[in-house]
């Protein structure tokens, strides 16, 4: 692995140590962790619902995405902070253990899958917003979404459990 | 019969017995759970923004139309898998003060929704009780967020 001088200096830092050895503090960052994880993914869940067709079809689009997306957001900034933190807390066993790296590329591909839904999609939503006849990439990045953020749980679980 | 004597018998079955002995359905149990959360939280969450006039500008009853399946499948896919997580541990649950905290919550979170949250989003009621409606709201949210809490913290009391 590669860095890993880092990695070992992470590790050792005041902050590493104090989130490891606090009884408190690694129980109260995972769980800020998952239920912000289970706020944002929720609230990603409804929206790709919505592109792939299985729900809220009286509503338009971008009435959904513009609504919702900052509640997703709000989530997604407390579970990003929260998984540094617990990242920092222990780097090695982190880059040590397959599911965390495998989850790390899949978070990349959700973060690249919103990117092209954004920019190469969204763009053509009045063609389509109260439609139920939604493109095929909007409902291809729906799908991919769900997949990816069900996979990623799944990875995340795995991580801690190693 | 007991309690004690009740989680003992769970015990000594044979599907609490093969979960015990296998290192994969457990966690993959666990996942299931989490993941039912995120369906029924995220599905809780969007219908209730709207009663404090947030989120969707459409009626709520509208919002909850388009998402009741998603809340009925977060729920049964939390449900099902809560019932093998205890299957494979009942005597540890027993004493667990977290797990007893989390059943309340449980149990409070599936009456409010059963007689206060499916029933307020009808069409016209919360037009007809606001207040109401949003004292369900919160409520339901509550429970839902403090069962989740509850339930992580069994796994560190």
């Amino acid at each position: 692995m590669p860095f890993m001088s880092f990695f070992q200096w992470l590790q050792e830092t005041d902050m590493s140590v104090a989130i490891r050895e606090s009884r408190l503090m690694f129980p109260l960052l995972e769980g800020t962790h998952v239920m912000a994880l289970a706020l944002s993914v929720g609230i990603i869940v409804v929206l790709d619902v919505r592109l792939v067709g299985w729900g809220l079809r009286s509503t338009p689009v971008s009435r959904i995405f513009e609504n919702l997306r900052p509640w997703a957001l709000f989530g997604f900034t407390i579970m990003f902070v929260t998984g540094i933190l617990l990242f920092i807390s222990e780097p090695i066993k982190c880059v040590t253990t397959p599911s965390f790296l495998i989850k790390l590329v899949l978070l990349a591909f959700a973060g690249l899958n919103a990117l092209f839904f954004d920019r190469g999609v969204y763009p053509s939503i009045a063609g389509w917003d109260t439609s139920l006849a939604i493109p095929g990439r909007a409902k291809f990045a729906g799908a991919a979404s769900l997949f990816l953020w069900f996979v990623i749980i799944f990875l995340g679980r795995w991580t801690a459990y190693a | 019969m007991t309690f004690q004597a009740m989680y003992e018998w769970v015990n000594n079955t044979a599907a609490s017995r093969f979960l015990q002995d296998s290192t994969l359905w457990f966690p993959v149990t666990e996942v299931f759970h989490l993941i039912g959360l995120t369906i029924l939280i995220g599905a809780v969450f969007v219908v209730c923004l709207r009663l404090f006039g947030f989120g969707l500008m459409q009626p709520a009853s509208q919002t909850y139309g388009g998402l009741w399946g998603w809340t009925w499948l977060g729920l049964a896919l939390v449900l099902g898998s809560g019932i093998i997580l205890f299957v494979a541990e009942p005597t540890k649950l027993a004493t667990n003060e977290a797990f007893a905290y989390k059943l309340w919550f449980l149990a409070a979170g599936i009456a409010l929704h059963i007689f206060g949250y499916v029933r307020f989003l009808k069409p016209g009621r919360i037009e007809a009780s606001p207040v109401l409606a949003r004292v369900v709201a919160t409520l339901t949210l509550c429970c839902w967020f403090l069962a989740g809490v509850a339930g992580r913290a069994i796994g560190f009391v």
